[in-house]
This record gives C-alpha cells, structure tokens and sequence, in this order.
C-alpha cells in the first residue's frame, strides 16, 4: 500500500459547506458560529451582450435583463438539497427550477448568475444558454440531475 | 380551457393558436411555445433544460499546484 497525493473528496464538499477558511474574510452572519444556517442563493438573467464569466466576482446589475415583471437581482434559487459527494466529486445542485413568470424579456439574454445574496452578493457560477426572448411568459431553467456527473456545480 | 396571462391581459385559452419549436445544441433543449391571437404573438414562453457542463474545479490541477 501506498500513499498518493489527492485532495480530500471531504475537503471538496466541506468547501461548498464553508468549513475551511484559509484566509481571513469577512462574512455575514449565519446565525450562529457552531450551528449556521444555510446562505440565500439568487439567480440574475444578463443580456447577450454582457461579459460575465470566470472573473465575474459579485452579482452586478450592469446587463441584467429588464422587462415586465423580472425584479432586478433576479429570483430566489431553491436550495433543498445540501451538497454531497459520490466518488470523488463533490456537487450540489438547485433543488427546483429557476422560473421567471409571466414576464416580458424583450432584450435577447443567454446567462444566468448564482450568487450568494446572502455573503454580500458574491458571484457563484454562471451558465449560458442559446440566447433567448420572453413576452407575457415564463422562462423556465430546468435544472440537471444532481449527481456526481451531471450536477449544476462539481468538484471532481 | 380557462384563462392564461398575455400581453392583452388574461385570455381565454381555446382562443389562441399554439406554435411549438424544440431545439436542442451541445449545451442544452430548449422549447419555445408561442401563442398567437389571431395571427398577433400575445405569449412566447421558453424553456431551457440544461445539459451537464464543465463547472468542475479539477482537483488533479490543485494537487499539481500544491506539489
């Protein structure tokens, strides 16, 4: 037997559970330091023009959509399900759709922004899509299986 | 078949005229319904399943750094 050089696969979900911290940053509170509650997590639509990606840091209402009934900031994400692991992966998937309902999107959009609405508006993924108009209707994201290879967000 | 949001207000469903488009790329299926009141768009849903993506954080590159 030997040993081999790996990251922990528990060390993967306890980053999306937030139980290291390297550095010194500051958080909002969760409540309690032995027992937090989970963060809030949002979902922002962006316009096809926009320029969100991996330097994205902080949800920014600079191209978010606008239009009938969409709020700025975007909707709640639905989050049930805590992350877990399976092999080596850590993942976590939104535990419903992301719906935008009976709106009017009339700037064509192809991105959406997880953030944690919660720690100061943090930016957590972004995803694109083939862009897309709404009028007087419902936007629907539906979200992937929430396995090791399929979930929205994976730490493999 | 009841009543249904539209730009002209809550219409009566068996009025309008159902178009469905089903698309589907490398990212993901996506299906448009259009309802049109004679002949005039008043709704256009979609509908965006998404595929599995590259959202991975590669330990293998992390261990690699570490190193």
């Amino acid at each position: 037997m030997a040993n081999s050089q790996a990251m922990c696969t528990s060390f993967k979900n306890e980053l999306l559970l937030a139980q290291h911290q390297f550095g010194s940053a500051t958080i909002s509170t969760r409540g309690s330091l032995t027992s937090p509650s989970a963060d809030s997590f949002k979902a922002a639509l962006y316009v096809a023009t926009g320029s969100l990606g991996a330097g994205t840091t902080a949800y920014s209402a600079t191209n978010e959509v606008s239009g009938t009934n969409y709020t700025a900031g975007g909707v709640a994400v639905t989050n049930a399900t805590a992350p877990t692991t399976s092999g080596t992966t850590a993942f976590w998937t939104p535990s419903a759709s992301i719906v935008y309902a009976n709106v009017t999107l009339s700037t064509a959009f192809d991105a959406v922004l997880i953030y944690n609405s919660t720690q100061s508006n943090r930016a957590v993924s972004v995803h694109t899509f083939g862009s897309q108009t709404v009028t007087a209707g419902t936007f629907t994201l539906t979200m992937p299986t929430n396995d090791a290879s399929n979930a929205l967000i994976r730490i493999a | 078949m009841g009543l249904i949001y539209t730009t002209k207000g809550e219409i009566e469903r068996s009025l309008l005229t159902e178009e469905v488009e089903f698309k589907a790329n490398d990212q993901e299926y996506v299906v448009k319904r259009r309802l049109y009141l004679q002949g005039e768009l008043v709704r256009e849903d979609a509908h965006v399943i998404k595929k599995p993506e590259a959202m991975t954080v590669e330990a293998a590159a992390v261990a690699a750094a570490l190193a």
